[in-house]
C-alpha cells in the first residue's frame, strides 16, 4: 500500500497511470470481452455512423483506472472502492493517454473513513475523454 | 465469454424496454485461466495470481455480469456505452461461486439521445454482496 496515502489531503494528485491505445489493443479486447460491436472493430461502420473511425471500448478504459486506483489503494480497495464515470469522448487508436485522480475530500461511510476523488482521463492534447468520480478506504492514520 | 451481436437476438429498443425488467441470475465463476487473460490484454502488473492469497482484478466481475442483459438482447451495431458505475464491497477469489442479478433500472432521454441504465449486484455464495454495478448505454436509433 502506498506510503503517500497516509498523509492524503484534498487537492492532492494520486499517482497516474499512462497506456497507449492502438487497433490490436482495441482487438485484443474484443476478443477477450466478446464485444465485436463495429464500432469498435470495423473503421468503415465507424466513420458511417459518424464517429469518424473506430473507438476503443469504455471498459478498457475502466480497467485502467482500478489499475490506478489499486496502485495507490492496494487491495483494500477491493472491499471498500467505486468509481462513476461518463466517458464525454472517443478514446481512439493512436492516443496516447493518461488516468489521473484528484482528492476531493476526505470523508466517512457505512465501511469507515474514505479517500473522495474526482477522476479522468486526458489524451496527449491534455483532452479530458472521461470524467468521473471514485472512492477509496482512508486509513484512521491518514486523518492525523 | 461470448456477448451475441445483433443478429442473434432481438435489438435492444428503448420503447420496448420497461424499468424494473429482470434478466436470468447468472452463476459463474472467474477461473485463474481467465485472469490470466485479463492480465495479459490489460497488461496489469500487480501480482494477482501470487501463491497465497490469490485474487480477482476488480474489474473482471463487473465485465463478466452483463452475459444476460446480452444474451437477451443482441448489441445493435451503434450502441455506445456512455456512462459506468462500479462499487467494490468484497475481494474475489479465482474459482468462487458468485451469483449476479440484473435488472433494467431506469431510461431516460437526454439531449435527444435514449439511454437505458442496468443495474447488476453480485454476490457470493454466502450471500454476502460483491459489487454493484450501474451500466448505461446509448441505444442506436
Amino acid at each position: 500500500m502506498s506510503e503517500a496515502k497516509n498523509s492524503i489531503k484534498a487537492g492532492d494528485e494520486i499517482p497516474s497511470l499512462e497506456k497507449s491505445m492502438d487497433q490490436a489493443k482495441i482487438d485484443q479486447f474484443a476478443g477477450f470481452s466478446g464485444d465485436f460491436n463495429p464500432i469498435h472493430v470495423n473503421e468503415e461502420f465507424a466513420k458511417q455512423v459518424g464517429l469518424g473511425g473506430t473507438i476503443a471500448h469504455g471498459a478498457i478504459s475502466l480497467g485502467y483506472f482500478c489499475e490506478m486506483l489499486v496502485s495507490f489503494f492496494g487491495e483494500d480497495w477491493l472491499d471498500h472502492g467505486g468509481f462513476s464515470v461518463s466517458f464525454i469522448g472517443p478514446v481512439r487508436p493512436g492516443y496516447k493517454l493518461k488516468y489521473r485522480a484528484a482528492v476531493t475530500e476526505l470523508a466517512e461511510d457505512e465501511k469507515g473513513g474514505r479517500v473522495n476523488l474526482e477522476i479522468w482521463c486526458e489524451n496527449q492534447d491534455g483532452v479530458k475523454l472521461i470524467v468521473g468520480r471514485a472512492h477509496g478506504p482512508l486509513e484512521e492514520s491518514a486523518t492525523g | 465469454m461470448v456477448v451475441p451481436n445483433l443478429g442473434d437476438r432481438k435489438p435492444m429498443r428503448y420503447d420496448e424496454l420497461e424499468i424494473g425488467e429482470e434478466f436470468a441470475p447468472l452463476e459463474f465463476t472467474i477461473p485463474e485461466e481467465r485472469v490470466k487473460q485479463y492480465i495479459e490484454v490489460f497488461d496489469d502488473p500487480h501480482d494477482w495470481l501470487r501463491e497465497k492469497d490469490p485474487k480477482v482484478p476488480p474489474f473482471i466481475s463487473s465485465m463478466d455480469v452483463i452475459r444476460p442483459i446480452f444474451e437477451k438482447y443482441g448489441i445493435a451495431p451503434g450502441t455506445v456505452h456512455a456512462k459506468q458505475e462500479v462499487e467494490m464491497l468484497k475481494a474475489v477469489k479465482p474459482g468462487q461461486k458468485l451469483i449476479s442479478k440484473s435488472r433494467v433500472a431506469d431510461k431516460y432521454i437526454k439531449r435527444e439521445r435514449k439511454y437505458v441504465v442496468f443495474e447488476i449486484l453480485t454476490e457470493d455464495e454466502d450471500g454476502k454482496r460483491i459489487n454493484r454495478n450501474r451500466f448505461h448505454f446509448v441505444l442506436p436509433e
